[in-house]
């Protein structure tokens, strides 16, 4: 799942400042799940821009919608009919569904609501941690699990490094060495001939290295 | 009655059954009982249920507001229909024997009618009188009441002179007609505004009078010339009226706090003459004189003193004895009539005969006059009542011990040191200081208190060689909370040793170690007083053995709990046996029967115990007292016929009803109810409106029936007090109208409007205006609600057959229900099997040979060994299991309810050789010996016991096991049976022997075994091998190392829980780190689970020897019974519901419910079982895509409320609401 966190209140009444007139635009999707752009933060974000707002002396009009996706054209569709009555649309999906609206609907200023942050998973209600970056050249099958790239704080291929102490990475003291997970996980498998199976260095130009990347499924298109 | 087998019912036994003592186990055994299809009288000796629980502030180790837990369940009790409560009465006399007895209940006179009576306190709040009186010699019958002469005066005056008021002024008049011309009026007016000459009628010169009525007062009884008007409220009496006026005064000036001058008022020279009828009191020009050898220091005169000029001890020559308040602990005072506490049940007043002027002296009744339902009658006498009952529960509570017994502690001479219970009463938001914690010798806030433990318990000195049991938890939230209160106070508990047993306990110490409360383990000797600022000095040894003196600015004394000598009586009554203590004896394989067939005990009145323990062994009583009636359940109950209710077309105009509260004048004092009923009737749909007196009280609620009928109305709103409270009542009115109780909402204008506002009263009324408008725009959008009604399967499910598991069988068997026994070893038994004997020594061989016969016998139990519950399915009253049997076939069973007793196991850790060499033993292995190979164990000469091996420490197990210190001196007592030469060394870090077995630790002591404390930061060092043992350890007492050499090392390892992972899992029920199942609620719910319809028993739930868990195995049923014994059972019609179009399936709601409800269904949505939702509302507030509503709470309630808050513009500048 793609995660984030809600942008400070302070930094979004300061983007809407020029408008009086705007959508808030939610998602149905991870960011639902995640707790920062679903319906209920459109609601909670929108009042609250409200409130502020007439505080100020300023009222704006905010127009709430949620999306089932904002990363799916067809999902945005709807909005087309009134976006133009609006001056701006803030959206509060990720930055993927906030630059495709953007792209398909090119007079609207779109404005980030939230700070997108990493792939991962729910460790618990309000907590997630980051699990894939990624690099498109997955070696998980040799790591025991674990994933020497996001779980790595330098990404290494031949860890751990002397940095690694006591179980516990240099970079933080909240951070374990990805690379001692992956032994002690790999002799708890008594799979440690996978070690020397992988490779010395990575190749990243299947990662961000390459540029903005795509992917064309010839059996979908 | 299987576990009965002595007791011959007759055919007929009567489905009814008495519960005496209506504290937390009454209670809880009342509405077992009730629920389970049984008839219940709850006789209480006090005028309200509740018992101690009530008067405690927070409850341990959860930290909960006890009040806050514990009056949901005094309203149930009181609204239950099958429960009878006799409050303010004791039984007389128990006749008759087991399954249909007759007892007699002497109910006491209360003055004030239960029925009537709708709880307002407006008696208490002008009823004048404050102390405990003299009451002047009576006259004979058929005399006349001489006029009392003072022969000893005092002038009463202030710094200056009385500076007259005219505030609220009341007119006097001289009545031509009936003056006698005899001038006293003219003599006794200190301002000359009376004219008279003599053989002439008086005049009142109105310009000149200032209102002070001495000329009323002065007016012979006979010619009774003078005559008031325009006087607030004196159309009631005269009291009211006084009273009245005297508000009116206190309102406009404000509170005057120190005594100021004379304000020559008159009230209290009236109230003296007028009302009390001694006629004390006489305004002179220096003040005030009084008579002090006739006023009969009733206090009534300083009560309505505006100004608190008057000290009632300087009005007479006795000393006054003020009336305390007996709930608040005697912290502060309370009037003759008085509601026992604020959330009493019922809440209705008792009048004190001891006290009040009117069943003393014929004189006052103000009481009566203020009461707007007539319910005061003082012509109340002893009742005297039979019931006919079929079995009895004994659950009379406890009484602190009186620490004055304990004179070394200078209880009752030293002001700042307090008693445990008054110091839950200063902690208590609703007590005497409002939660301030002050000392009572001078309203100083302390800052250094101490707790001294063990104040009355395990001391043989005073008659009290138990152990409380309580104390060591209490004192340790007691200091934990007081911190919280105020985060200067520096707590320090002196203890002998830390008993905390229970679970979680120790967690709890822990807890409050790290928020500074600070433990010394030392007995205090004494207390020294310094008498110039109440400071107090504790001496005490330290561990170091060195003498210690600290000061402290208050001193708590850890009273313990004892039997009171009046529920000794009552138990003789009864004629049930009690111990040496007062305590019930029972048999300990039969923990809740009484000697006397029929009755049973519950609580701490069966052996020292705190509230978890207490409220499961009511449920087990309630389940004990029952199995033997199981015939005549349902038998005494009465049927609510409810009207067929009316269906709402589309397009069905709204016509709502509103009734707008007086209270009494609780609300009407403050709130202007005519004008909030009249703009009710402009507000739209609102088609009735109307402001009854008192809307609660029995005759409104009738007349809001037919009210509904005459004006069509389909929909309700009641303006008056908590809904918390009144809330069922008027929906149940709704009902008995025949219209969706749901169609209702109540706004709180009393608690939340006119309470708070007093001195507003124009805001107050635009306030309760809103509040009115909001609901009337609530129950606009109300949706009719339904209660979906279900068959219930009346099997239980049971997996575990051990101790628990199998008396829960026998026992659910005797109620009448289907039992499925799932155990999945291949014979019945549990641990047990593996042990000899019993706590209290009772052998387990016949104990289990006969509870496995009984089992096996009963046709009603089906018993699956060598099998597992793999999947239950379903919800409570239907449930649906699969048991994989031992052929690996799986069968399909239904039930209506699931009792988990997997139990526990002994701990075996590889310490010191356990498991490797002989001479290591566990305390179990050593009990197989002590039985199996006596000879082996009596030649051991030597013995060393290791407490805590492998318990409370991090590397092993985290917990106490509770009965590892009462296992150790049941073994090392057997050893110096069989070979009183042997030395038995028992090394321990507390001795945690609670309750009654504190006595066996004394005999332990006494037969010589050796008890050597060690501190896990110095533990002993303990070296083993195949033929030799060696133990170094410090000894504190003597302070010296001591070697050790035994033939034996004992090593007491603890219990830990079967493997349940998947079992939770499967159940959906949650378990805590050390894999113990987690009761719903730790207090009051401790057998159930948190799933509806699940529930536990045994050692599943933590550890407990086999008393307790035969206890709870009964309290388990007992619970089970409730959902069991009923046919149907009907939903709340308040549950949550997933709309799934725009479900994310984030799993917020899974996580979000306390109780496990919501699960992700095949469709791939989030599915909210109605059965099983408790209507909370938290996954409704948390999901994310809002996409989950809920009943009555749905956003368009919400924002209509919020809407038409808005609607109209406050008047008062400020804001108004």
């Amino acid at each position: 799942m793609i995660t984030g966190t809600p942008k400070p209140i302070e930094e979004i009444l300061e983007m809407v400042e020029p408008y009086d007139n705007i959508i808030v635009a939610g998602c149905f999707g991870c960011v639902t799940v995640c707790r920062v752009g679903g319906d209920k933060e459109v609601q909670v974000l929108s009042s609250t821009l409200r409130l502020a707002r007439e505080a100020a002396g300023k009222k704006i009009e905010i127009r709430e919608v949620c999306l089932e996706r904002q990363c799916d054209p067809e999902y945005l569709e709807p909005m087309r009919p009134y976006i133009e009555d609006y001056q701006a649309v803030l959206s509060i999906a990720c930055g993927a569904g906030i630059q495709f609206m953007a792209e398909k609907f090119t007079k609207t200023p779109l404005l980030p609501g939230i700070n997108t942050g990493f792939l991962g998973v729910t460790e618990r209600q309000g907590e997630w941690t980051e699990r894939c970056q990624g690099c498109g050249d997955c070696v998980l099958h040799l790591t025991g699990g674990i994933c020497p790239v996001t779980r790595c704080a330098k990404s290494i291929f031949h860890g751990p490094c002397g940095g690694s102490v006591q179980g516990i990475c240099e970079v933080d003291k909240e951070v374990k060495c990805g690379w001692q997970l992956i032994i002690d996980r790999l002799v708890s498998l008594e799979q440690m001939e996978n070690y020397g199976k992988l490779k010395p260095y990575k190749g990243w130009d299947t990662s961000r290295d390459g540029g903005p990347r795509r992917i064309i499924r010839e059996d979908m298109v | 009655m299987t576990q009965n087998p002595q007791i011959e019912l007759s055919p007929a036994s009567t489905g009814a059954v008495m519960v005496v003592g209506g504290g937390i186990s009454g209670m809880q055994s009342a509405l077992d009982l009730a629920n389970s299809g049984f008839k219940v009288y709850l006789v209480e000796s006090s005028p309200a249920i509740g018992g101690k629980m009530a008067q405690l502030d927070k409850t341990f180790p959860t930290n909960d507001c006890s009040m806050c837990i514990v009056s949901p369940k005094l309203v149930e009790v009181g609204r239950h229909r099958n429960i009878e409560l006799l409050t303010h009465s004791d039984v007389a006399a128990l006749e008759g024997e087991a399954g249909n007895f007759t007892a007699r209940i002497t109910q006491h006179a209360r003055y004030v009618d239960v029925d009537k009576c709708t709880g307002c306190g407006l008696c208490e709040l002008v009823c004048p009188v404050t102390q405990i009186s003299w009451w002047p010699e009576q006259p004979e019958e058929g005399e006349k009441k001489k006029k009392l002469k003072a022969k000893n005066k005092r002038l009463i005056s202030g710094p200056g002179t009385p500076q007259p008021t005219r505030l609220a002024k009341w007119t006097f008049t001289v009545d031509e007609e009936k003056c006698s011309k005899c001038g006293s009026c003219h003599r006794a007016c200190l301002h000359g505004a009376v004219a008279w000459q003599k053989k002439e009628i008086a005049a009142i010169d109105q310009e000149k009078c200032t209102g002070c009525g001495a000329c009323y007062v002065a007016c012979p009884e006979k010619f009774q010339a003078v005559t008031i008007s325009e006087a607030e409220e004196l159309e009631k009496n005269l009291g009211t009226a006084i009273r009245a006026r005297s508000d009116e005064i206190k309102k406009v000036q404000g509170e005057v706090q120190s005594p100021s001058d004379c304000i020559r008022c008159g009230l209290c020279a009236l109230m003296c003459t007028k009302v009390m009828g001694i006629g004390a009191l006489k305004m002179v020009d220096g003040g005030i004189e009084a008579g002090i050898d006739i006023c009969q220091v009733c206090g009534a005169c300083a009560s309505v003193c505006p100004v608190n000029f008057l000290d009632v001890s300087e009005l007479t020559d006795k000393t006054p004895r003020p009336l305390l308040d007996g709930f608040n602990e005697g912290l502060n005072s309370r009037k003759p009539v008085n509601i026992f506490y604020p959330q009493a049940v019922p809440r209705v007043p008792v009048i004190d005969e001891a006290s009040c002027v009117r069943l003393n002296t014929g004189e006052c009744g103000t009481c009566q006059a203020v009461c707007g339902v007539g319910a005061i009658d003082y012509t109340h006498t002893v009742k005297e009542k039979e019931i006919e009952i079929g079995s009895v529960i004994f659950s009379p509570g406890i009484e602190v011990f009186d620490p004055a017994i304990r004179g070394e502690f200078g209880y009752g001479l030293h002001q700042n040191v307090v008693t445990s219970i008054e110091f839950e009463r200063l902690l208590s938001a609703s007590g005497p200081t409002s939660g301030t914690v002050s000392r009572p010798g001078d309203g100083k806030h302390p800052r250094k208190i101490a707790w001294i433990q063990c104040v009355g318990s395990r001391d043989n000195s005073c008659g009290r060689d138990y152990c409380s049991s309580v104390c060591c938890m209490y004192a340790t939230k007691e200091a934990y909370i007081a911190r919280e209160h105020d985060s200067s106070i520096e707590p320090t508990i002196f203890y002998i040793d830390m008993r905390s047993f229970g679970k979680n306990f120790d967690t709890y110490i822990t807890r409050a170690e790290d928020h500074n409360v600070r433990y010394v383990r030392a007995m205090i000797s004494r207390i020294y007083e310094d008498p110039q600022t109440g400071d107090l000095e504790l001496r005490y040894i330290d561990d170091q053995g060195e003498r210690q003196s600290e000061i402290f600015e208050m001193v708590v004394l850890s009273v313990g709990i004892q039997v009171a000598e009046r529920t000794q009586k009552l138990a003789q009554t009864l004629d049930i046996d009690m111990d040496a203590y007062g305590f019930a004896i029972t048999d300990g394989f039969r923990p809740m029967a009484a000697s006397r067939p029929g009755v049973y005990v519950s609580g701490a009145f069966n052996g020292p115990k705190d509230i978890p323990e207490t409220v499961s062994e009511a449920s087990g009583a309630a389940q004990a007292a029952s199995v033997g009636l199981a015939a005549a359940r349902n038998t005494l109950l009465s049927e609510e016929v409810l009207p067929q209710e009316k269906v709402e077309e589309p397009g069905d105009p709204l016509r709502i009803g509103v009734f707008v509260c007086h209270c009494g004048s609780n609300i009407a004092s403050v709130v202007d109810v005519a004008a909030v009923t009249e703009y009710a009737a402009t507000l739209p749909n609102v088609v009735f409106a109307d402001h009854p007196l008192y809307t609660c009280s029995q005759d409104s609620v009738e007349t809001i029936k037919d009210l509904i009928k005459e004006h069509d109305l389909n929909r309700v709103v009641v303006s008056a007090c908590s809904p918390s409270t009144h809330e069922p009542l008027f929906m149940s009115t709704l009902q008995q109208a025949g219209i969706n109780k749901y169609f209702f909402d109540m706004a709180n204008i009393r608690d939340q409007c006119s309470w708070v506002h007093p001195l507003e009263p124009e805001k107050a009324t635009e306030k309760a205006k809103r509040l009115m408008r909001m609901a009337v725009a609530n129950v606009s959008q109300a949706e009719p609600l339904t209660e979906l009604e279900f068959d219930v399967d009346s099997t239980l499910l049971i997996i575990g057959g051990g101790v628990a598991g199998m008396t829960s069988a026998v026992e659910a068997a005797g109620q009448g229900f289907g039992v499925y026994l799932v155990e999945q070893e291949a014979e019945l038994g549990g641990q047990v099997n593996r042990l000899k004997r019993s706590w209290d020594g009772q052998d387990f061989g016949p104990f289990l040979d006969d509870l496995k016969a009984q089992v096996e016998a009963d046709q009603n139990i089906r018993v699956l060994t060598s099998s597992v519950v793999v999947d239950q399915g379903g919800f409570v009253g239907s449930f649906e299991s699969e048991v994989m049997t031992p052929t690996g076939g799986s069968r399909k069973i239904k039930h209506g309810a699931t009792l988990v007793a997997t139990g526990a196991e002994e701990y075996r850790p590889d310490l010191y050789g356990l498991n490797e060499f002989d001479s290591v033993l566990s305390q179990t292995d050593f009990e197989t010996l002590i039985v199996d190979d006596p000879e082996r164990a009596a030649a051991c000469n030597s013995v060393v016991m290791l407490q805590c091996a492998g318990s409370r420490c991090e590397e092993h197990l985290s917990y106490c096991s509770r009965i590892c210190c009462n296992q150790a001196v049941k073994n090392s007592l057997r050893i110096k049976e069989i070979n009183p030469e042997a030395r038995v060394d028992v090394l321990y870090r507390d001795m945690r022997c609670y309750g009654l077995t504190e006595l066996d630790y004394r005999r332990a002591r006494q037969a010589g075994v050796n008890f050597i404390r060690f501190d896990p930061a110095r533990a002993p060092v303990i070296q083993t091998s195949e033929d030799t043992i060696g133990v170094t350890v410090f000894d504190p007492s003597i302070r010296m190392e001591v070697q050790l050499n035994p033939d034996l090392l004992v090593l007491s390892t603890g219990i830990v829980p079967r493997d349940t992972e998947e079992l939770a899992t499967m159940l959906r029920v949650p378990r805590n780190d050390n894999g113990f199942f987690i009761e719903a609620h730790a207090k009051l719910r401790p057998v159930d689970l948190a799933s509806e319809g699940i529930f536990m028993a045994g050692t599943a739930h933590g550890p407990k020897n086999v008393s307790e868990t035969i206890a709870q195995a009964q309290a388990a049923v007992g619970r089970a019974a409730t959902i069991l014994a009923n046919e149907k059972l009907k939903l709340s019609g308040v549950f949550s519901t997933v709309i799934p179009e725009n479900c994310a399936v984030c799993l917020t709601c899974v996580r979000a419910c306390p109780y496990g409800v919501p699960v992700i269904n095949e469709e791939h949505t989030a599915f909210i079982n109605p059965a099983l939702c408790q209507g909370c509302g938290i996954c409704v507030a948390e999901c994310p895509a809002k996409t989950i509503t809920l009943g009555r709470f749905q956003d368009e309630n919400i924002n209509a409320k919020l809407k038409s808050y808005g609607e109209m513009e406050p008047v008062a500048e400020t804001g108004g609401a």
